[in-house]
């Protein structure tokens, strides 16, 4: 005897199967438990540490994490914008990582217009809060207030002329500490970088072969 | 079996069954990524190379049929710190989303400008009808490819005028 078995068959019998399979992930979701501690703005609230989005070498090198990917709708660029900016550094001066499983945040999936709602907002306060950080290293080395002080071009310079590099403020800065919930961000009026159509940097990789 | 090609002006020796589709042979053997597998079957455009100035879909042609002939690629066209002018217009327009796409319709585009430096509009669409994008940047690919026929022109003016 040959048994019959065309798609409505196997639709019919595997049916309970499917369902039960496609329910359990979302009260895996459901169950998932709240974060401990003050509720911080965007991502921050899953991965609470500043150095997993923002980490300066003694050099000065700048590298900023997210946990969402480029697909072509320009977060690269929009990111760098976002942290260049409340760093009070160029563009150029930051080097992004996106969605490493190894070392950037675990944010889900890239959709729904969700990555500068979250991660950018992320960014963004981690980004206002190392600056903070780093002016009031400055100031401690400097011995005046941190709104004395200008920060640009990766160097922090004070009222007098004394100057000190975010390498070296970095180096005595210890960003595995959890971001707090507010943030001095840098108020419209005085942005330099967010609200400008920047190049995409993914752009000339891709249209020479290149990694983008 | 060994296949001598002609890539982007260098001959080189691969060892593989003579049915490879050439996309393969680029991708797997000689590194080069611009090319792009999309269906793999001819009707997507995103493997889209020149092969002696003619634009092919490099998914469906085998490399045994491309012996002494001059296959280029995205990359023989220029570098990121060199690039040709249908790449300088690519970057200056913006012309890419994804860029999947983009690789074949710049092949496309190439090929269609080598033999019309002035194309028409229509030309350009009919140059491109073999090349899909779903990103949606298509009016800034067109845009993109009428600003190259602009740069190749002046820099062939350069070139009789220097030369």
């Amino acid at each position: 005897m040959t048994q019959d078995i065309n798609r409505r068959t196997i639709l019919k019998a595997g049916g309970a199967l499917i369902v039960s399979f496609s329910i359990l992930p979302a009260w895996a979701q459901e169950a998932a438990q709240p974060a401990p501690g003050p509720k911080l703005p965007g991502s921050l609230n899953d991965e609470r540490f500043l150095d997993s989005w923002i980490r300066i070498d003694a050099e000065g090198k700048i590298v900023v994490f997210t946990g969402k990917a480029e697909l072509g709708q320009g977060i690269k660029t929009a990111l760098i914008q976002v942290a260049a900016e409340e760093l009070e550094v160029e563009p150029a001066d930051i080097a992004l990582v996106t969605a490493d499983t190894g070392r950037t945040a675990d944010e889900g999936f890239t959709a729904g217009s969700q990555s500068m709602q979250n991660s950018g907002t992320a960014i963004r306060n981690a980004a206002a809060q190392v600056r903070e950080l780093l002016l009031a290293k400055a100031a401690e080395k400097f011995g005046t207030g941190s709104g004395e002080l200008k920060a640009a071009e990766k160097v922090i310079t004070a009222p007098d002329g004394r100057k000190a590099g975010y390498g070296e403020l970095a180096a005595a800065i210890d960003l595995h500490i959890e971001a707090k919930p507010q943030s001095m961000l840098k108020a419209p009026g005085t942005l330099r970088i967010i609200g400008k159509s920047l190049p995409r940097v993914d752009i000339p990789a891709k249209v020479t072969g290149g990694i983008a | 079996m060994a296949i001598t090609l002609d890539v982007n002006g260098r001959t080189q020796e691969v060892d593989t069954d003579p049915a490879t589709p050439l996309l393969y042979v680029l991708r797997d053997y000689l590194k080069l990524n611009a090319a792009k597998f999309g269906c793999g079957l001819g009707q997507c455009g995103s493997c889209t190379v020149m092969v002696d100035g003619q634009a092919v879909f490099s998914c469906v042609t085998p490399v045994m049929t491309l012996e002494g002939r001059k296959v280029t690629t995205l990359e023989g066209l220029g570098t990121i710190d060199a690039p040709a002018p249908i790449q300088t217009a690519f970057i200056e327009v913006q012309a890419a989303q994804c860029g999947y796409c983009i690789p074949g319709m710049m092949m496309s585009a190439q090929a269609l400008l080598q033999k019309n430096p002035q194309p028409s509009e229509r030309e350009i669409r009919d140059a491109l009808r073999t090349n899909l994008c779903r990103c949606g940047t298509h009016m800034r690919i067109l845009a993109a490819i009428r600003r190259a026929g602009e740069l190749m022109k002046s820099a062939a003016a350069e070139k009789a005028g220097t030369g």
